[in-house]
């Protein structure tokens, strides 16, 4: 049953990583748009979060996710799977 | 959260302001691993049981939460410090219990963090210039209004109005660019919005059609799309749906088409008018994947097999059990709408010609 559990997660992120049904991989058409978002500290630079919130004396926020990471996801927080 | 809080322009400046924002995979397949967060989490729970028991919460409908996904909040300080948890926190006597926090929660526990921890919440050196630049220039309009929006974005509102109002005020006697004017009336319009103080907003909007230079016609689509929020609050859709159709076709170049669209599509989805919601929603995906709505958008247009709440369309959710594969194809579905709609437009502006 676990192994089933953890096989049906598995189809899903690579399905996901598979296919972002061209939603977000492709530049704006028009320039009518407001691009401001979050400047996240990507996953796998948790030292670099560590080193800004010390040196600016800030707090950190972690979003943790269970799963469904694809590469794009990884590099940019507004485009991708998470 | 992707499509929720995080594409809320408050959070988004709250946070860029005053937080270091970070995320990463806790464990599930796929990408996004990081060793250095793993040994700092795993090191808290080992030192303190908090951090374990306020993962876990039950909401009012008996749901609970995924112990592997959460957004919290942490001291960098003494190892590392759990200091609250955005879905389960104290707000007053009441304790938040929201599986998926919507954009208010997430912005009223950010506030609490850093009234709780003011250690956290000091000046910038930038800050500081521009806030001393503006008490020893208190005419000077720019200088004021940089100051105002400092507060805003730090959710200190009645010393942002107090600042702006006193911009306004140089603005006016000393006959500054019109454009002073429209982004000081623009902020004090989303103040009113984030109070839901429609009172003011009601004065304001007299103000505004009162002024001479006819000021309402050089204020874009921010004047109607402010009126248009507080339709939807009061759920008014079929007027807030007039607004928002009239302004998309009257400002197509305004930074704000993808709040247009997206709250068109709102007021078309509670008008039970799920073919041009899908529209809205899709034209921002497809024209505008840059905006900071796209997700939100992509999202809605999936919204029949998305498993949790969607609090900007009353909190629908489905009930099936699902996954990405299934909120792709959602779209997919949603699409066809809109190219239907598309193929239609152009058909009709040949036979024009």
């Amino acid at each position: 049953m676990r192994i089933m559990s953890l096989a049906i997660v598995a189809a899903m992120t690579f399905s996901c990583s598979l296919d972002v049904a061209g939603q977000t991989d492709q530049p704006s058409k028009l320039k009518c748009f407001n691009s401001e978002a979050i400047q996240w500290v990507y996953p796998g630079k948790f030292k670099t979060a560590l080193e800004k919130a010390k040196k600016q004396n800030r707090i950190i926020l972690m979003k943790g996710l269970g799963f469904g990471l694809d590469e794009l996801g990884t590099k940019c927080a507004t485009k991708g799977c998470w | 959260m992707r499509a929720g809080a995080f594409a809320d322009l408050r959070v988004i400046r709250l946070i860029n302001r005053r937080f270091i924002p970070f995320y990463f995979n806790t464990g599930g397949p796929g990408l996004g691993h990081d060793d250095d967060a793993d040994k700092f989490i795993r090191d808290l729970q080992t030192e303190s049981k908090r951090f374990r028991n306020l993962k876990v919460i039950t909401d009012p409908y008996g749901r609970r939460s995924n112990t592997f996904a959460y957004f919290a909040a942490f001291s960098q300080a003494d190892g590392g410090k759990i200091l609250g948890i955005a879905n389960g926190w104290n707000k007053g006597e009441k304790r938040v219990r929201q599986i998926t926090p919507n954009k208010k929660t997430v912005f009223e526990f950010l506030l609490k963090m850093l009234r709780d921890n003011p250690e956290f919440d000091k000046w910038t050196e930038a800050e500081q210039k521009i806030l001393t630049a503006a008490k020893e220039n208190p005419t000077n309009a720019q200088a004021v209004i940089r100051a105002a929006t400092i507060r805003e974005e730090l959710g200190q509102y009645d010393q942002a109005i107090k600042n702006y109002r006193q911009a306004l005020q140089h603005a006016k006697t000393n006959k500054k660019p019109i454009a002073v004017q429209t982004s000081v009336y623009a902020a004090l319009l989303r103040i009113a919005r984030y109070k839901k103080d429609w009172e003011s907003q009601q004065k304001i909007l007299a103000e505004i059609k009162s002024a001479p230079s006819d000021l309402a016609s050089k204020m874009g689509a921010d004047l109607t799309l402010e009126q248009a929020y507080r339709k939807l609050d009061e759920k008014d859709y079929r007027g807030a749906s007039k607004l928002l159709t009239k302004a998309i076709k009257n400002f197509p170049d305004s930074k704000r088409m993808g709040e247009l669209q997206y709250y068109a599509g709102v007021a078309s989805f509670f008008l039970k008018d799920k073919p041009s919601a899908y529209y809205h929603w899709c034209w921002i995906v497809e024209n505008i994947p840059d905006d900071h709505l796209a997700r939100r958008a992509y999202i809605s247009a999936a919204h029949e097999d998305f498993p949790y709440p969607n609090y900007e369309l009353g909190g629908f959710k489905t009930n099936r059990m699902i996954g990405t594969r299934n909120i792709i194809n959602a779209y997919r579905r949603a699409k066809t709408h809109y190219e239907k709609r598309v193929k239609a437009e152009q058909e009709k502006a040949k036979s024009r010609k």
